[in-house]
């Protein structure tokens, strides 16, 4: 395949001054992802599918070969037409940032790391991706040097707006002159009205045709030539401005600024320590490191980053470290460090999260236990250890999205944890016995507003029938969780007794039928959005009656709904503006089935 | 509505609706301590305020007075700085000193609303800037010794991208 020129002057490139070799490759091997849609023994949509060449493109559509990412419908759906519904939240407050004044600016939520064979000067990262999307994108090679450190080279790319066609995407990279084999790609999603999905990705670039080549990029004596030469360029003009207008901060009391630098991000507050000696010191107050979310600067985090913010951390709040220290040169001594975080701060600590931290292990799962004010919990992507924390019972919210927990180990927690009221068990494949854990909900956990467990099939619809006496249920996702058992009546129990209900997922309820899913639309006013994916039995009729009853209604979802034709999904989508009709790209699934 | 007088430092009254009046916690405090609530000719005296900020003041209080109440939790107080309303930006279009100034008025008068506004716009005007930009911004003297200088951007140098 042609690599599209990206336009630069030849003549000052290392790759041209070296004579190196060009080089196109597909990924070898996936190292790290945040986000899957399937169970891992799964090949459908699943990470693994990245490998090698792309294998539907250029065709479009929705092609189970492929890599998805699974879409937060709640995150982004409801922005696409402005609505931003439910009291105009960015998210509910259980999803929040801890530290929004750190929110990255390309807000990603998930990203996917992918090994090459060969180590390159990167030029060129290519996406191959079958589904429209809009989506931003950084790229983060990992530099190949002598003792394999993370290099945390950014190579961003503004989010773009892309048609509904299957296309290639080539973000812009940054040039840098190490060589890379590992490149990492940041999703922000939150344009989509689908899911982002990617066939391969390709990375090009020159690779060094001599050992003594190789040799002298690793040890970075290229390098070095380079960014002499570009600094002569980048001459620091520090000006002088004597002037006779006063500092104005000098006026201000101490605890105004600390009300202006409190909206500081950290990168910021660290720029500012740099500044004097009065805004050295304002700049290292406590009170500005209560929460601390270090997540979007993943790249730049090492043990020195957190013994820095460790020094500064007196009453830690809330601690995100999630996507952090799994490229550290030395990850055990991060491990330790983090552990040492955790018992400084185990008197303050009520928020903590670290998804996707590898090296999360006993001695950590000892220290959170002992963080005994913890309300909010979140241990995403982390399947290395089981969960033994037996101290907690202030517990509120407890994410563990793609975690090995088991039933009797979710059970207890439950039953220590009498407020939970947000629990999210998405993709856990270790639950067995759903019904029993619901049981135990409904007896324990009456405040229960948010139950999630996407894709854990282990559910019967005796479990289901229990979230019926939890009145204050507002977001109830059982999606794929009752493929092919019969629902009963434990919907009709569910409309009956959960009022408030604002989010309902259903997706692959195959057993479900317009009569069973009237009594949902009678009763549950409140709803913003129905998913009803891949239900085959559902007519038109009751997504019109959905349309017409549900007064809150923004999103419905009716992909892979065969009876319903797409004429009438069309005169339906001029006929309520207002709400989003979510369907597959089914006309093209049809099409490469065939 | 009945009215109240407001002088400033420079002695210019201000004649002010006592609801636009009371967003000010310390006016409305003033007033229930005083019981100057019924008194139409009383005159509330703002040493620490100058005419034409407290014009401005009052400019951005009328502007807001429908405004729902600020939330009381300050743990999940909005801490983004890219939620400044069109007219905030645009009554916030000032010299420094002025800006300055206001925020100066806002903590003296603890108007919440607004000095959040103008903090945050301070704020925006520090963000992804270096240290000598900083200075230049707003005039500040560097008065650290070359070997601290050094101390400090060594400590602070995590952020730095290789």
């Amino acid at each position: 395949m042609d690599c599209e020129d990206v336009e630069m002057d030849k003549g000052s490139k290392i790759e041209t001054l070296l004579k190196m070799n060009h080089v196109e490759q597909f990924v070898s091997k996936v190292l790290d992802y945040t986000s899957r849609y399937n169970n891992s023994n799964s090949y459908y949509y699943s990470p693994i599918n990245l490998v090698g060449k792309y294998v539907k493109y250029p065709s479009y559509g929705d092609c189970p070969e492929t890599y998805f990412l699974v879409l937060n419908t709640f995150l982004s759906s409801f922005k696409i037409k402005g609505h931003m519904v439910i009291g105009g939240k960015r998210a509910e407050a259980y999803q929040q940032n801890y530290r929004p004044q750190d929110s990255d600016p390309l807000e990603a939520e998930d990203y996917i790391t992918l090994q090459f064979d060969s180590a390159v000067i990167p030029r060129d990262a290519l996406h191959i991706r079958n589904l429209q999307s809009r989506c931003s994108c950084t790229d983060l090679g990992k530099d190949i040097g002598q003792d394999d450190t993370p290099l945390g080279t950014s190579m961003g790319t503004p989010p773009e707006m892309c048609s509904h066609e299957s296309r290639k995407f080539h973000p812009q990279i940054k040039e840098i002159n190490h060589l890379i084999n590992t490149i990492r790609l940041e999703f922000n999603q939150s344009h989509l009205l689908y899911h982002y999905s990617l066939d391969a990705v390709l990375l090009a670039g020159y690779q060094p045709m001599s050992t003594l080549q190789y040799n002298m990029l690793v040890s970075g004596v290229v390098n070095h030539m380079v960014s002499v030469a570009a600094k002569q360029n980048d001459s620091e003009n520090v000006c002088d401005t004597v002037s006779d207008s006063q500092d104005l901060f000098d006026n201000l009391p101490y605890e105004v600024i600390i009300h202006i630098f409190q909206y500081l991000d950290l990168k910021s507050l660290s720029q500012c320590a740099q500044v004097n000696k009065i805004w050295n010191v304002v700049s290292a107050d406590p009170i500005l490191y209560q929460n601390l979310s270090l997540k979007s600067y993943w790249y730049l985090v090492d043990c020195g980053t957190l013994e820095y913010f460790m020094k500064k951390c007196n009453t830690l709040k809330k601690l995100d470290l999630s996507w952090c220290g799994n490229d550290c040169v030395s990850v055990i001594e991060f491990k330790r460090l983090v552990a040492d975080f955790l018992r400084r701060s185990c008197n303050t600590l009520t928020h903590l999260s670290l998804g996707n931290c590898k090296y999360v292990d006993m001695e950590i799962m000892e220290e959170l236990s002992a963080c005994k004010e913890l309300v909010d919990l979140r241990l995403i992507n982390i399947t290395s250890y089981l969960l033994t924390i037996n101290n907690l019972t202030k517990l509120v919210s407890l994410d563990l999205t793609c975690h090995n927990i088991m039933d009797s180990v979710l059970i207890r927690i439950l039953k220590l944890n009498p407020n939970l009221k947000h629990i999210t068990v998405d993709l856990c494949e270790n639950l067995m016995a759903l019904d029993q854990v619901a049981e135990v909900v409904e007896k324990h956990n009456k405040f229960l507003t948010t139950w999630s467990s996407w894709k854990v099939v282990t559910f019967t619809s005796e479990g289901i029938k229990n979230f019926g006496k939890c009145p204050y249920l507002t977001e109830l996702d059982l999606g794929w969780c009752l493929m092919s058992t019969d629902p009963g009546d434990c919907l009709e129990i569910i409309a009956d007794g959960c009022r408030q209900l604002k989010r309902l997922i259903l997706s692959e309820w195959r057993g479900l039928n317009d009569h069973l899913l009237m009594s949902i639309i009678m009763n549950c006013k409140e709803l913003t959005q129905l998913d009803l994916l891949g239900i085959k039995n559902i007519t038109a009729n009751l997504c019109e009656k959905a349309l017409l009853m549900l007064p809150k209604l923004r999103l419905l979802d009716i992909s892979f709904c065969e009876s319903v034709r797409q004429d009438e999904v069309e005169i339906w989508r001029q006929q309520f503006p207002h709400i989003t009709i979510q369907r597959s790209c089914q006309y093209l699934v049809n099409d490469y089935l065939n | 509505m009945p009215n109240i007088k407001l002088q400033s430092s420079d002695g210019e009254t201000f004649e002010v609706d006592v609801e636009i009046a009371k967003c000010s916690v310390t006016i409305k405090t003033m007033l229930e301590d005083l019981g100057m609530d019924d008194e139409e000719e009383e005159v509330v005296p703002l040493p620490n305020v100058n005419s034409a900020i407290l014009r401005k003041v009052i400019q951005w209080a009328t502007y807001h007075k429908d405004d729902p109440p600020p939330p009381e939790d300050d743990e999940n107080k909005e801490k983004r700085t890219d939620d400044i309303s069109s007219w905030d930006a645009d009554f916030l279009k000032v010299d420094q000193g002025t800006l300055f100034e206001l925020i100066l008025a806002a903590n003296y008068l603890d108007i919440k609303g607004l000095l959040d506004v103008t903090c945050k716009t301070v704020a925006n005007m520090i963000k992804g800037k270096a240290p000598e930009e900083i200075r230049k911004t707003f005039n500040i003297k560097n008065d650290f010794t070359a070997s601290k200088k050094s101390r400090f951007v060594e400590e602070n140098e995590w952020c730095e991208e290789k």
